[in-house]
């Protein structure tokens, strides 16, 4: 027992960096007592919120994929057009005919593409601006990383525009390579490039603030041995701080991946007419084609995909849990 | 860091196994290779801004020209003197602080909760909030719609104060969930022990050192809602149009010059907040959230 | 309407198949928008479509579902996806009417599809150089319908004063008015107009395409995305 009062320096334990797990830990205030009773209910609120305003409608939505047009689902069935309805449990109609369309099936592949080859280099851009601060700190570098947060701060609509106009056709990217004698070169809005682009320019602030956090867990000491060593900056990045940011690594490349699945704007504003990504096609065949059933099936296609992203998280972090750090 | 420096310093003159005359060369290759980078990801973040500040104030330009033909407040003025445009901009300000008032109501306690206390059904609801989060807002805000329709809140206020709040909610439970969790028991224990209240210990020492991680979440969810446009416009249009529901339609059926002057004006806020919070987004994971007193 | 530049374009196509003939001769200097994002870029592949169908089959889908006809369409999509590699950009359809107003601007092309209302605004506000022209094409672009809608429950009572307002609206001289003041075409026959009007549309010929119903028009929208890029 203390008894002097607390002090607010050197904590018992590590605090920083990487977020303590949010599961039963032992040494917690279990649920003995009334107490833990009304303070689960706390937690209640925002899950009750969730449960009405989300929960409901996802249920709803998966009730209209499988045919039950009826009911709740009345309204929106008799203002959409091409729908598939089902008796009894329902039918796998509406699922079979969008897995077999030709637009959707491009659209997976874009996406899946686009979401790999954004997550692994703003993975790479991140850590290189988080690794080369923590290991050569300097004012660019700080700079660097500042200048890396602010696209978290603009508008997603903002970005994509500003993103659009600047890689686009006679926008300011195409017109210094027309003034280098490269015309065309650099024109990118309207491909999935220019989707990669902007999805790489939305994502890396989070990455890059994630990143940091984790490298400041890295201790001096340990930098300090590897240069007393003679390690150079690469070695010393590979060899120490990466294998300490395994967890943060994981993180960063599974929510940028689950970022760029359920995108719409960038894709909308950026993208090529085809292939489409996943957010469009879902959100044009609601608006343009009328077809709110078929829109819900591939609201689900996207969701599975999120689901195997955490499946890979899952896969990921338990391994790491096993090698003791 | 100074340590650091330091290290380097000696670091420097100090390194070995490599021929003298290479390694002044491969530092000048390096530096100039890092310089490069550093200028190129500079360039790739921050010119695409700067280049719609400098459309809002240009009048045209001359392909190939990177110099407008002239300038001008033009823009500026059409935007500021079209009453829908600055309606909007007032409704988003007005909106938005109201969704983060509710969503920091509904969410902290539970993040408190969530933190401190393990529960049956704790795994649930994280397991529940996260998955919603993972499904695309799109397709979800779609999915709402019925139910919108069906408490009569499409077209109202409140709906759109509901949509935006959705996509608060994991920010808002999730991250001080953390702040509060890394709050060592040792510390209330001895809170506890000299004498404070299940409020005192509350307030005197979960709140302050979680606040770090509340006002990122903080932050985040006001961008959240501030930036929020698909499932707005969806709920909200005609009636109440943000700034971001607008800024769709501007950059789809506006010219240009417009579109820029309302991406800037858009991106003020937001701007602002940046400033005033870097300090805190920045030194949360340092372990500076103790040190900060 | 087809806008085109004048300053480079000296022989503007007067008939859609001189259109067709143009766009492939000049290769990326045409641009229509996405049909699901832009009215301009739908009533082009309405047009074109058209071309291609028995007329009674597109006098029909003005105002029935009639999906099995959709399968008159093929011909029509087909010719649209050879195009696919002469419109601009190697096959680029711009985000709706803005865009292609800006890339006609830009002088990226030379000739596009354009609402008469929005083309008349942007060369008043010198958003398009005063080089630019608007002109109808034979057979003329179908535009797209404004409806005026009666919810099915409205009380007897209202009912009245509704068929009153429609009655108004309706009329010549409001229906003179829309012709006037928004560039639109009547909903009533154009023979009920007045003389002026008559004089302005008889040009274009009775009967000239006609929009197709709602929910034609989405599969229209899902077909073109299909088939086209």
């Amino acid at each position: 027992m203390m008894s002097d009062a607390p002090t607010l320096t050197a904590p018992a334990r590590s605090t920083h960096s990487n977020p303590p797990a949010l599961g039963r830990r032992p040494g917690r205030r279990g649920i003995a007592g009334p107490r833990g009773g009304r303070v689960a209910l706390l937690a209640l609120l925002p899950v009750a919120f969730l449960a009405v305003f989300g929960g409901i409608p996802v249920v709803l939505s998966l009730l209209l994929v499988l045919g039950h047009t009826g009911g709740p689902n009345q309204a929106v069935s008799e203002l959409g057009q091409n729908e598939i309805a089902g008796r009894g449990l329902g039918t796998l109609g509406a699922i079979t005919q969008v897995l077999r369309d030709k637009v959707f099936q491009q659209s997976v592949v874009a996406t899946v593409v686009v979401l790999l080859v954004t997550s692994m280099v703003v993975l790479g851009g991140g850590l290189a601006i988080t690794v080369w601060h923590r290991l050569r700190p300097s004012r660019p570098t700080a700079l660097l990383q500042f200048l890396a947060v602010i696209p978290l701060f603009v508008p997603v609509v903002i970005a994509s525009f500003a993103l659009w106009t600047f890689w686009g056709d006679r926008g300011a990217a195409d017109s210094a390579a027309q003034l280098a004698g490269v015309s065309h070169a650099l024109v990118f809005s309207g491909t999935l490039k220019g989707v990669v682009i902007a999805e790489v320019w939305v994502s890396l602030p989070f990455a890059v603030l994630l990143l940091r956090s984790g490298i400041a867990a890295v201790s001096d000491s340990s930098l300090d041995a590897a240069r007393d060593v003679g390690a150079g900056t690469l070695r010393t990045a590979r060899q120490i701080v990466l294998p300490q940011l395994r967890r943060e690594c994981l993180v960063v490349f599974c929510f940028t991946a689950v970022g760029v699945l359920g995108s719409f704007t960038v894709p909308y504003i950026i993208g090529p007419s085809s292939p489409l990504l996943l957010g469009v096609d879902a959100a044009t065949t609601f608006t343009s084609y009328n077809e709110p059933q078929q829109s819900a099936v591939i609201g689900f296609a996207i969701f599975a995909l999120a689901a195997v992203v955490g499946c890979v998280y899952a896969v990921g972090s338990r391994s790491r849990r096993v090698a003791a750090r | 860091m100074s340590r650091l420096a330091d290290a380097e310093r000696s670091g420097r003159t100090g390194r070995t196994g490599r021929s003298g005359r290479t390694a002044p060369r491969r530092a000048a290759a390096a530096v100039v290779l890092r310089g490069a980078c550093f200028v190129a990801a500079a360039v790739f973040i921050v010119l695409p801004l700067a280049w719609i500040v400098l459309l809002s104030f240009s009048s045209g330009f001359h392909f190939p020209s990177l110099v407008p033909t002239s300038l001008t407040l033009a823009w500026w003025r059409d935007v500021l003197s079209s009453p829908g445009l600055v309606h909007s901009i007032v409704l988003s300000v007005t909106i938005a602080p109201v969704v983060l008032a509710l969503s920091a109501l509904l969410c902290l306690p539970a993040a408190y909760a969530i933190g401190r206390y393990d529960f049956p059904g704790k795994r649930l609801v994280l397991l529940g909030v996260f998955s919603l989060n993972a499904f695309p807002r799109i397709s979800l805000y779609i999915a709402m719609i019925p139910m919108l329709f069906f408490l009569n809140l499409m077209g109202t206020a409140v709906g759109v104060v509901v949509v935006q709040l959705v996509g608060t909610v994991l920010f808002m439970t999730w991250i001080p969930a953390t702040g509060f969790a890394a709050v060592p028991e040792a510390l209330v224990d001895a809170a506890r022990d000299a004498g404070a209240s299940h409020l005192q210990v509350f307030s005197r020492v979960l709140l302050p050192l979680a606040r770090p991680s509340i006002v990122v979440a903080a932050v985040l969810s006001f961008l959240a809602a501030f930036d929020e446009a698909q499932g707005t416009f969806l709920v909200g249009a005609p009636h109440y149009v943000t700034m971001p529901v607008e800024m769709y339609s501007l950059v789809l059926d506006y010219p240009l010059g417009v579109a820029a002057v309302f991406a800037v004006a858009l991106s003020v806020p937001s701007a602002l907040l940046l400033w005033s919070v870097r300090r805190v987004l920045f030194g949360i994971g340092a372990g500076s959230a103790l040190h900060a007193r | 309407m087809l806008a085109y530049n004048s300053a480079t374009v000296t022989n503007p196509p007067t008939t859609l198949d001189g259109l067709v003939s143009w766009i492939e001769a000049h290769p990326g200097k045409f641009a229509y928008c996405n049909p699901a994002d832009g009215g301009s870029g739908a009533y082009f592949v309405e047009n074109v479509l058209d071309s291609k169908m028995p007329a009674s089959a597109v006098q029909t889908l003005a105002f029935n579902d009639d999906t099995a006809l959709e399968s008159d369409w093929k011909p029509g999509m087909s010719l649209l996806h050879q195009l696919n590699a002469d419109v601009y950009g190697n096959g680029t359809y711009p985000t709706g009417n803005t865009q292609v107003l800006s890339l006609l601007g830009s002088g990226a092309v030379q000739m596009a599809t354009v609402w008469s209302d929005q083309g008349t605004q942007a060369l008043q506000d010198g958003q398009l150089p005063s080089t630019v022209k608007l002109v109808d094409i034979s057979p003329a672009f179908p535009g797209s319908p404004v409806y005026l809608g009666v919810p099915k429950y409205t009380p007897p009572h209202q009912v009245t004063l509704v068929d009153a307002f429609l009655n108004f609206v309706l009329s010549v001289p409001q229906q003179a008015k829309i012709v006037k003041k928004v560039a639109g075409f009547p909903a009533i026959a154009v023979t009920l107009m007045t003389p002026t009007v008559k004089s302005e549309f008889t040009p274009l010929g009775e009967a000239e395409s006609l929009p197709y119903s709602a929910n034609i028009g989405s599969d229209m929208n899902k077909a073109w995305q299909e088939e086209v890029p």
